[in-house]
Order: structure tokens, then C-alpha cells, then sequence
């Protein structure tokens, strides 16, 4: 177990007992680790943490953790998520959903998190299917996909989460694969160091009921043509060699050969997660492997007052100025009233 | 840990009435059940009940050693772990079934009005208490001998209101339904019949057809 120089934690301290009950296989053993490697690096201590799931397998995930967790009802984690950290700023506040919790039933309070800014950590574990309840198609499906649900294939477009979280003024989005454990880490701590809605989609292998979903780009021998890590500041350079980069092609993106066909390294661009326009961040988010390279890592990170914030320094006002200190008091300062001799 | 449910109508918020503001000190203070923390240091675990009341002890996030899961999975009479043992599910769900019932213990009995010599007892629940009140007056002004009784509590029952309830010859109960609390108190009263007024035209009683009702059942029509 790695100590943490610098917080004094170690992944075991958000460890429990509990097996975890995923399938052998299953990416969410790798995101659990991953996740308990996180939280000993940003070092908030396991009493101040919440961990908050809706349903679903991702969703089990708070009852292998050694902090406050809640496991609560479809869709709802975000709405939870919202009411414990506006009750308590001072809690670091985690929200674990699937692709069919968060963004099928809990759509609506995804996108309201998002815009309000709340300040938890949205880990949205995307494998593309319903897998607790077996195989069914999920918001994110290809379109064509053949589940149980959709034996002819599906007869619709999937939602991009990255395109709803920007549709929703997201002002943090950052991907990880289950696998490439270092990159998720490096995400989840970013998502925990942004103050806001901070949304993290790891793209999980369901090995029963959709194996193999993301290999396309997941595979090892995929992975360097097909992913792109972005790192702010630094060019967008991806490849076993990584002499492939990203340039401007009118208003879109394309993919080059540094050295070839003219384009030198001048011509990449660099990456700036932190530029308030979302406009060049989006189109990286969207790419799907297939002509330009799934981006990973964090992608979007721009700071904008966070919503729990701006209650606790409202409320604070509010008193400060109206100057009541009991109920009776603001009652008849505010309300006709009599006396009955 | 209790949701509870409140019920309440559009006919008493868009009404009003005098309010006596509250002195400082009116409200009775709502004390939650907080694990204590020498209760922490000696070992807690979140599904550990009050031995009275069968409540559990609250933990919230920010308390040292307090760490625990919540969530809608069964857990463990005794370790409070998750579990999908069958006889651990029955015994829990019998265990949240009694915790309930004991709430009886703490709201308040049913005390009718009107209550010496009456057989007959009139019963509303909720926002037509005005109505049924003085209908009852009425009835009692007029010669006629009507005990009443407004429940605020529903599930459950105020611990003495079954007890209470059997005493009666004739039970009857307004409502504004087709007759759902008269339903669940006839579960409750199997060799007595429980008769009804009922209104469904969304609408509040007049006193009239309360009054008007009760005498109809008194005079068995």
C-alpha cells in the first residue's frame, strides 16, 4: 500500500471488509481501486466524505467504501448528492451513477447539477448497457445496438454524456478508461480539486452483458492510435510514437502526421482546459475513435461560483441585514398582528 | 429512521384564521437521535436500536468513527452488513413493522367530545374538522347524544382509540372519499360495522349534510 507522502492517508483507509459483489471482470473493480488510490492523494479524511450512488451495479459502489455513503433510489443520486452538500459545504461529496441511472431516469437531476455547479464529484461509470437488470439498451447504446431490449437493434441516437454535460454549461468534464487506472486517478483528483459540478465519465467493460463495447479503442494495441491524452497546457499529441497530432480544420478538428503533408508541430494545438469558451473543448469531448482519437483526461476545467457557496454567503447576508434572532421577532416584524388585552 | 408523512389540504391553506404568534420557548425542541460518542468508541453499528423504541441511532457525515452506509439493500439483523439471508429479511421486516406500531406509545390518546351517555360517535380525520365540530355541537344542542373524535394520526392509531372505539353502538365517519379511513378502521373492528358520510365533488362539507347524515344513520335509514 503506497503511503501518501503529503496527506498521511493510504488507499486501505477507504477500504472496507465488504466484498464486492461485481463479476469477475467487471471494470468496476479496477474504478473501486482506482477510486481508493484518489482519495488517499486528495487526502479529505473518511468522516468528511459522502459517497452517493442511485442504482444500478456502479451504484454498489458506496458499500465498499469506509466513508459516509448513501445507496439511494434511480436517477436520485444527484439529487441527493446536491441536498448533503448544500446542507454541509464542508463535506467532500462523491456522486456515482451509470449511464441508464444517471442519464436515462436521472437525466433531469444530472443536468441540474451540472448547471447549478454544485460542488460534487460525478463519476459516471458509461458501459453502455443496463447491467444490474440484464442487458437492457441504455441512453448511451449506438444506435443499432441488439440487447434484450432492442433484439432488431436499437431505432436511436444515443445521448454523448460529454455533450450533455456541456448542453448543461458543465464547467468540468474529464475521461478515464476502467483500465488506464493512472488516467482516472488523475481525473477523479482533478474533479475533486475543482470546486463545482465536476463530471468524470469512466468508460467501463461490462463483461456479461456488453463485453467489449469500447475495445474499439480500449485494446492495447488500439489504444495509442485510437485515445489522445490531454494534458492543459501542452500540445494534443497522441500515438505510439506520438507523433500524431490534433489541428484546426476550419471549424472542426482533424488528425495529422507531424512532419508530414506540411503540417509541423506548430500547427498543433495546445490544449487549454481552463479557456471559459467551450467551444473547442466540446468538439474534443465528441470525438469517438473512430476518425479522430477518444480524448481522455481532464478536458474541461473552468472555475464559476459553485452553487452551495453561494447559498451559505446568501443566507449569511440575508441575516446579517434583516437582523432577526428568534422567530417570534421576525413574525412581528414582518407580520400585522394585535394584542388581546 | 421514519419518513412521515404529512397530509394536509388546499382547503386549510387557502383559508385563514388568528394565530397566536409563539412565545420563544412554545415549541417543544426536536431532539434526533444522535449516536453518542462514547457509544462510537465502544463499537457502533448503524442498525444498533434504542431497546424501547426500536430506533436507531443517527450518525451523520462529519462524525469521527461514524462511517457507514446506508441504502435500500437488507442488511444484518446484528452486523448491520448487507444480507440476502431470507429468515434475516423476515425478522427485519417484522423489527421496522413493530418500531412503528410503538409510536403509539408517544402521540397522543383519543379523548371524544361529547362523550357521557353517547352510543354514537362521529369521526373525521384532517381538514374537516370545522365542519364536523360543529356538527356534532349541533346535533348535541338539538337532544341528540353524539360523541366526536378528529384523528391526526392515522398509522398508527393512538394506542387507546381501537379500545375506545369498540365502547360505541354506532361508528361513523365523514370523509371527503369514498370511504378509505372507514375501510381501515373496519379492519380494526371486525363484529362492529363501520357506516359512512361520504362527498366526492371536490368540495368541503356543509355542516347541513353532516348533521343531516348522522341522523339518517341514527334513525337507521
Amino acid at each position: 500500500m503506497e503511503e501518501t507522502k503529503t496527506t498521511g492517508y493510504t488507499p486501505a483507509d477507504y477500504k472496507n471488509s465488504q466484498n464486492a459483489r461485481w463479476c469477475p471482470g467487471c471494470g468496476d473493480h479496477a474504478i473501486l481501486n482506482v477510486l481508493h488510490k484518489a482519495m488517499a492523494v486528495i487526502g479529505v479524511a473518511p468522516k468528511d466524505t459522502a459517497v452517493i450512488s442511485g442504482i444500478g451495479c456502479s451504484s454498489r459502489l458506496p458499500y465498499y467504501m469506509n466513508t459516509y455513503g448513501m445507496h439511494t433510489i434511480h436517477g436520485r443520486a444527484a439529487a441527493i448528492a446536491t441536498g448533503v452538500k448544500t446542507a454541509n459545504p464542508e463535506l467532500t461529496v462523491w456522486q456515482i451513477s451509470g449511464d441508464g441511472d444517471g442519464l436515462a431516469i436521472g437525466g433531469n437531476h444530472f443536468i441540474h447539477a451540472v448547471r447549478r455547479n454544485v460542488d460534487i464529484n460525478m463519476l459516471l461509470f458509461n458501459n453502455k448497457i443496463y447491467g444490474l437488470t440484464k442487458g437492457q439498451y441504455s441512453p448511451t447504446s449506438d444506435r443499432g445496438a441488439v440487447t434484450k431490449s432492442s433484439p432488431y437493434g436499437t431505432v436511436e441516437d444515443p445521448f454523448i454524456p460529454a455533450e450533455l454535460c456541456f448542453g448543461a454549461r458543465g464547467n468540468f468534464f474529464a475521461r478515464g478508461i476502467d483500465i488506464t487506472l493512472d488516467i482516472t486517478r488523475d481525473c477523479m483528483v482533478a474533479a475533486a480539486r475543482h470546486k463545482g459540478a465536476a463530471v468524470v465519465e469512466v468508460l467501463q467493460n461490462c463483461v456479461i452483458f456488453n463485453n467489449g463495447v469500447h475495445s474499439y479503442f480500449t485494446d492495447k494495441d488500439q489504444r495509442a492510435d485510437h485515445t489522445i491524452l490531454l494534458r492543459h497546457g501542452e500540445k494534443m499529441l497522441f500515438g505510439k510514437n506520438m507523433d500524431k497530432g490534433l489541428v484546426q480544420d476550419g471549424f472542426g478538428l482533424k488528425a495529422v502526421t507531424v512532419g508530414e503533408d506540411g503540417y509541423t508541430i506548430e500547427d498543433v494545438l495546445v490544449h487549454d482546459a481552463h479557456c471559459e469558451q467551450n467551444f473547442l473543448q466540446q468538439q474534443l469531448a465528441m470525438m469517438d475513435g473512430h476518425e479522430l482519437p477518444v480524448a481522455l483526461g481532464v478536458i474541461r476545467d473552468y472555475q464559476a461560483p459553485s452553487y452551495e457557496t453561494e447559498v451559505e454567503r446568501q443566507v449569511a447576508e440575508v441575516r446579517e441585514k434583516k437582523g432577526f434572532t428568534s422567530l417570534r421577532d421576525m413574525i412581528l416584524k414582518t407580520c400585522e398582528s394585535w394584542t388581546i388585552e | 429512521m421514519n419518513p412521515v408523512i404529512l397530509l394536509t389540504d388546499a382547503f386549510i391553506g387557502n383559508g385563514s384564521s388568528a394565530w397566536r404568534v409563539p412565545e420563544k420557548d412554545d415549541y417543544p425542541e426536536i431532539k434526533v437521535p444522535l449516536v453518542s460518542a462514547e457509544r462510537l468508541e465502544q463499537g457502533w453499528k448503524p442498525y444498533d436500536r434504542d431497546n424501547d423504541t426500536l430506533v436507531r441511532y443517527w450518525s451523520i457525515p462529519g462524525m469521527e468513527k461514524g462511517m457507514h452506509r446506508v441504502g435500500g439493500l437488507e442488511k444484518d439483523y446484528d452486523t448491520s452488513v448487507i444480507s440476502t439471508d431470507a429468515r434475516n429479511h423476515a425478522r427485519m421486516v417484522e423489527t421496522r413493522r413493530e418500531k412503528v406500531a410503538r409510536i403509539a406509545r408517544d402521540i397522543p390518546r383519543m379523548q371524544p367530545m361529547f362523550d357521557e351517555d353517547a352510543d354514537t360517535i362521529l369521526l373525521g380525520w384532517g381538514g374537516t374538522y370545522g365542519h364536523l365540530l360543529t356538527a356534532a355541537t349541533e346535533l348535541n344542542a338539538s337532544g341528540r347524544k353524539v360523541a366526536f373524535w378528529q384523528f391526526r394520526y392515522i398509522n398508527p392509531l393512538p394506542e387507546n382509540a381501537i379500545e375506545v372505539l369498540s365502547k360505541y353502538k354506532r361508528i361513523i365517519v365523514a370523509e371527503l372519499n369514498t370511504g378509505m379511513f372507514a375501510d381501515y378502521l373496519q379492519m380494526h373492528l371486525p363484529g362492529k360495522e363501520v357506516l359512512r358520510i361520504n362527498k366526492i365533488e371536490g368540495q368541503p362539507f356543509l355542516v347541513s349534510e353532516v348533521v343531516e347524515g348522522v341522523i339518517s344513520h341514527m334513525e337507521n335509514r
